[in-house]
C-alpha cells in the first residue's frame, strides 16, 4: 500500500510515517495542501490513499480535498482526514469537501492502519 | 535511538519553532500588523503544539493549549478584537505555554497555569471545537439512526453463526471515495462472504452517471471467529454509515441459497463490478521509505553531518596551505601553470569555506525574539514601562553561538531593566519619556558580529561602583581610576554577590559570568556608559567557532598561536622599555604604565626565560589584555605570521589543559597549540578579580 500523508506538524508527519512504515506501508509526506498536490503530481501512480490534516497554511485540508476531487484521475482516491477536532460540524465540512473518513488525533496506530486497509481494500 | 524518542525530540524542536512563531505573531498583532495570516499563524502554532502533545500524552500541555486555542479562535472568527489588553493576555498565555513545554521536555512538574484569564476573554465562545480533545469518542460521524423495528439481541445471546448485511449506498457514497468493493474486501478479512448485488434501480446506460451509486447489496458473512460482534461488523462501514442505509441482522447457519431476495428484485449476480480500476500494491514499484521529492526550499540536515563537512573543509584548507608551502620550497616559477592553478584552488577553497560556514549560520532573529519575553517579565517584575527595540535581526552567526548567547543576553537585558532604567518617577524628573527603551542590535563588522544591548537609563553610577569595588578589596583604596576602568570593574568576579543582586537580575550571576560565556565563544565584551543617558554593552564575536584569527609565534622552539582578538599591541623587545623588579620579575612600559612581562615558553611550562644574550632583533613582545585581567606582555622568539587557523579541539582525553584553548594544524602539517591568555593571567595571579593585582602593574 502507498499512502500520501499531509500535515504541517513535523511531529505528526514523523509519527504517521513511523506508524505506517512499521506496517510495510510506503509513505510519502507533504507539509500542506499545496505541497500535497505537488507531490501527487510527481508520483508515477496515484497513492492508494491520502491522509490529510485540516488546519494547515497555504491550502488547508478541505481545500486540498476539493482540489483532488476536481481531478478525474484522483476523484476516487480514499482520503482520510486527520484532525484534532471531533466536532460534528467539522466532520460535515470534511464530508462536504469529499473526505472518505476521518481519524481523530492523537490517533491509535492500529486504528489508523485498520481504517486505511478498510478504505483501500488492501488487507 | 528508539524511533519514538527521536520523534519526541522532533516534537520539542518543533515546539520551540512554534512558540517563536506564536510570539512573533502576537508581537506583530500588538504592533498593529493585523492580518488574517498573522492570526491564522498564531492559531495554528498553538493548534500544532496541542496536536503533537496529544501524541505524547502530555495532558497538561494539551489542556492548556486547548484553552489557548479556543480563546484564539475568538480572534480568528472576529469575536475578539486584537486590542492591547487582549494581546497582553495572549502573550502571558504564550509564556505559560512555553513553560509547560519546557517542563514536559524536562519531565518535571509545573503548576498548571490558570486558564481563567483566557476564558474570560471570549465569553461568547460556543466552541466549534468546544469539547476538550478526546472527550468525544474517536469514532466518526454520529451514525444516522435508522429505526428498523428490530429488537436487539440480548448481550448474553450466543453469537450468531452468520450476519446478513443489507448495504444500500446513498448516491453520494462514491464521491466520498468510499468504494463498496473495498468494504467487501474488508469484510472478507472477518470471514467468508457471499455477495448478492441488487441492481433493480439501474438506469439505462446513456442516462447512467458512474459517480452516482445505484446498486444495493446483500451480503452474508460467515465469520471465521465465532465471537464476532455486530459492532465489529458495523465498524467496517464506519466511514460510510452516513452515506448509506445499513442493516445488519444476525442469522443462524444458512445456506447461500437461503438468502431471500425481495420479490421485485432480479436474480443474484455473482459479484459487484468495481466502478473504477483498482490498483494493487504489486502494480507499483515498491520504494519503501523513499522520502518525498523535495518540494520546499529548505531541507533539514543532521547537525553532525554539517559539522563533518565543516571539519573536512578545515582539513582541505590545511592541506591546501601545505601544498602551497611545498610548491614554494620546490622553487617553481611564479608564472608556472602549477602556481596559477594553485591560486585558483586557494580562491575556491576560501569560497567553499565561506559557503560551508554559512550553512551553520543562523539569523539572530530567533534569539532576539526570545528576549521579548525576558523584557516583558523583567518590566512586570520591576513595575517599569519598557519597550524593546531590535535592530539587525537578519544578521547571521554560527548556530552554536546563537544558542550560547541566550543566557548572557538574558542577564544583560535584565540588568539593563533592573539597574539601568530609572523608576518612572525618576525618568519624569529627568525629562525622559515614561517608557524606557532597551535596544538590542546586531551587525556584522568585517568577520565579526557585534551585538549590543543598550538602555536609555541613568548610566553607571561610577562613584557607587568604585566604592563597592574598594570595599570588596578589588581596587586599592588610594587608587584613582579612569571612568572606563571603573566601568570595567563590573566584570570582576566578586563584584556582585548573590546576596546583593535583586530578585530579578539575581540568581547569583554576575557580569563576570556573562563575560566568561562570551570569552568561551572567542568573543569580547565592552561597556560604554554615559551618565544620565544610558549604558551600552557591546559583544564582539567571531562569525564562526571553527576558524580563529591568530598570530603564529615561535617561542622555546615551539610554534604557538595566539588569538588576535587578545593582542593589543606588538613591539620588538629592542624598542621596548623593560625594567627589572628583583631577580626574576620584569615589567615593560605600555602606554605610560608598566605591565608584567612574561616569557611565553616559560609561562607555558616548556622553556626558561632566555638569558638576555640570546634575545636577538626578532624577539618580540605581544601585549595582551584578556577581558578578566589587567594587561601584560608576552615575550616570544619571533612573530611568524598572522593568519586564520582552523580550530581543532584537544579532545576529551586531554581534559582541561590550563593556558591552552585548542590546537591547530599549520600549513606545514605541524600541530600548534592555541594559547589562552586568560589562562596565563590566571596561572600567574594576574587575575584582577582575585584582588591579586600585582604591584608592578600599578601606574608609576
Amino acid at each position: 500500500m502507498r499512502v500520501l500523508a499531509i500535515d504541517d506538524s513535523r511531529t505528526i508527519r514523523d509519527m504517521v510515517r513511523l506508524t505506517l512504515e512499521r506496517e510495510g506501508i510506503e509513505t510519502q509526506l507533504a507539509e500542506d495542501g499545496i505541497q500535497g498536490l505537488e507531490v501527487l503530481d510527481t508520483l508515477d501512480a496515484p497513492p492508494d490513499a491520502i491522509l490529510t490534516d485540516v488546519n494547515m497554511p497555504r491550502l488547508d485540508g478541505f481545500g486540498f480535498i476539493n482540489k483532488v476531487r476536481e481531478r478525474a484521475d484522483y476523484a476516487g482516491i480514499p482520503i482520510l482526514v486527520l484532525t484534532t477536532e471531533s466536532a460534528r460540524e467539522l466532520k460535515l465540512r470534511a464530508r462536504a469537501a469529499g473526505a472518505t473518513g476521518w481519524i481523530v488525533k492523537p490517533f491509535d496506530p492500529a486504528r489508523l492502519v485498520g481504517a486505511l486497509r478498510t478504505v483501500t481494500g488492501l488487507g | 535511538m528508539d524511533p519514538l524518542d527521536a520523534i519526541r525530540a522532533t516534537f520539542f524542536e518543533e515546539c520551540a519553532e512554534l512558540l517563536e512563531t506564536l510570539e512573533a505573531g502576537l508581537l506583530a498583532l500588538q504592533a498593529g500588523e493585523v492580518g488574517p495570516d498573522t492570526v491564522d499563524g498564531v492559531f495554528r502554532a498553538v493548534h500544532s503544539i496541542k496536536g503533537g502533545a496529544g501524541a505524547f500524552d502530555l495532558a497538561a500541555l494539551v489542556t492548556y493549549a486547548h484553552e489557548f486555542e479556543t480563546a484564539l479562535d475568538g480572534l480568528r472568527v472576529g469575536r475578539l478584537a486584537p486590542d492591547p489588553d487582549v494581546i497582553a493576555v495572549f502573550l502571558r498565555a504564550s509564556d505559560a505555554l512555553a513553560d509547560l513545554v519546557a517542563a514536559a521536555q524536562a519531565g518535571t512538574d509545573v503548576a498548571a497555569p490558570d486558564p481563567a484569564e483566557l476564558r474570560a476573554l471570549d465569553t461568547g465562545a460556543d466552541g466549534t471545537d468546544g469539547h476538550p480533545p478526546g472527550a468525544e469518542a474517536t469514532t466518526g460521524f454520529a451514525p444516522v439512526m435508522i429505526d428498523l423495528g428490530l429488537v436487539p439481541e440480548p448481550e448474553s445471546a450466543r453469537p450468531p453463526e452468520a450476519w446478513e448485511i443489507l448495504f444500500e449506498p446513498l448516491p453520494d457514497l462514491l464521491a466520498s471515495g468510499n468504494e463498496p468493493l473495498f468494504l467487501f474486501r474488508a469484510l472478507e478479512v472477518l470471514g467468508r462472504i457471499e455477495v448478492e448485488c441488487l441492481d433493480g434501480d439501474l438506469p439505462t446506460l446513456t442516462a447512467m452517471d458512474p459517480r452516482v451509486a445505484r446498486l444495493r447489496w446483500r451480503i452474508l458473512l460467515t465469520p471465521s471467529a465465532t465471537d464476532l460482534t455486530e459492532t465489529e461488523v458495523e465498524s467496517i462501514f464506519e466511514f460510510a454509515v452516513d452515506l448509506c442505509v445499513l442493516q445488519i441482522t444476525p442469522r443462524g447457519p444458512l445456506a447461500a441459497d437461503a438468502l431471500t431476495p425481495a420479490p421485485s428484485e432480479t436474480p443474484p449476480k455473482p459479484a459487484p463490478t468495481p466502478l473504477r480500476p483498482t490498483r494493487t500494491a504489486a502494480s507499483v514499484p515498491t520504494e519503501t521509505g523513499r522520502p518525498v521529492s523535495a518540494v520546499g526550499a529548505t531541507i533539514r540536515v543532521d547537525l553532525g553531518r554539517v559539522d563533518r563537512l565543516v571539519n573536512l573543509v578545515g582539513e582541505l584548507v590545511i592541506s591546501q596551505s601545505m601544498l602551497a608551502q611545498g610548491m614554494a620550497r620546490a622553487g617553481l616559477d611564479q608564472h608556472s601553470e602549477a602556481v596559477t592553478t594553485l591560486e585558483e584552488l586557494q580562491q575556491l577553497t576560501r569560497d567553499m569555506q565561506d559557503s560551508v560556514m554559512s550553512i551553520r549560520a543562523q539569523p539572530v532573529k530567533s534569539l532576539f525574539q526570545r528576549m521579548t519575553r525576558i523584557v516583558r517579565e523583567a518590566a512586570q517584575a520591576t513595575a517599569k514601562d519598557v519597550r524593546l527595540v531590535t535592530d539587525g535581526e537578519a544578521t547571521e552567526i554560527d548556530k552554536t553561538v546563537v544558542e550560547r548567547l541566550a543566557d548572557p543576553l538574558t542577564h544583560m537585558i535584565r540588568n539593563a531593566i533592573d539597574h539601568g532604567l530609572e523608576e518612572p518617577g525618576a525618568r519624569a524628573a529627568a525629562g525622559k519619556p515614561a517608557t524606557g527603551i532597551v535596544r538590542l542590535s546586531a551587525r556584522q563588522q568585517s568577520d565579526r558580529v557585534v551585538i549590543e544591548v543598550s538602555d536609555d537609563g541613568r548610566g553607571i553610577d561610577r562613584a557607587r561602583v568604585l566604592k563597592r569595588a574598594t570595599e570588596r578589596g578589588l581596587v586599592p583604596p588610594d587608587r584613582s581610576l579612569e571612568p572606563v576602568e571603573i566601568d570595567r570593574l563590573l566584570f570582576l568576579p566578586g563584584f556582585s554577590t548573590s546576596a546583593e543582586v535583586s530578585a530579578l537580575s539575581g540568581r547569583g550571576v554576575g557580569m563576570d559570568v556573562v563575560q566568561r560565556a562570551i570569552r568561551d565563544l572567542n568573543g569580547t565584551i565592552s561597556i560604554n556608559s554615559v551618565e544620565g543617558a544610558g549604558c551600552t554593552l557591546s559583544i564582539s564575536l567571531p562569525l564562526t567557532l571553527a576558524i580563529l584569527d591568530g598570530m603564529i609565534v615561535r617561542s622555546g622552539r615551539q610554534r604557538m598561536v595566539l588569538p588576535l582578538s587578545a593582542i593589543v599591541e606588538t613591539q620588538t623587545l629592542a624598542a621596548a622599555r623593560v625594567e627589572r623588579l628583583g631577580a626574576a620579575k620584569r615589567v615593560v612600559a605600555l602606554q605610560g604604565r608598566f605591565v608584567p612581562l612574561l616569557d611565553l615558553a616559560e609561562a607555558m611550562g616548556f622553556g626558561t626565560v632566555a638569558p638576555d644574550g640570546t634575545e636577538d632583533e626578532d624577539t618580540a613582545l605581544l601585549f595582551v589584555e584578556p577581558d578578566d585581567s589587567g594587561p601584560f606582555a608576552l615575550c616570544v622568539d619571533a612573530i611568524e605570521a598572522q593568519r586564520q587557523v582552523v580550530i581543532k579541539g584537544l579532545g576529551d582525553n586531554f581534559g582541561h589543559v590550563p593556558c591552552v584553548s585548542a590546537a591547530t594544524i599549520l600549513g606545514d602539517g605541524q600541530v600548534a597549540l592555541i594559547v589562552d591568555p586568560s589562562g596565563i593571567a590566571a596561572m600567574r595571579g594576574l587575575h584582577r578579580g582575585q584582588g591579586a593585582q600585582p604591584k608592578e602593574a600599578i601606574a608609576v
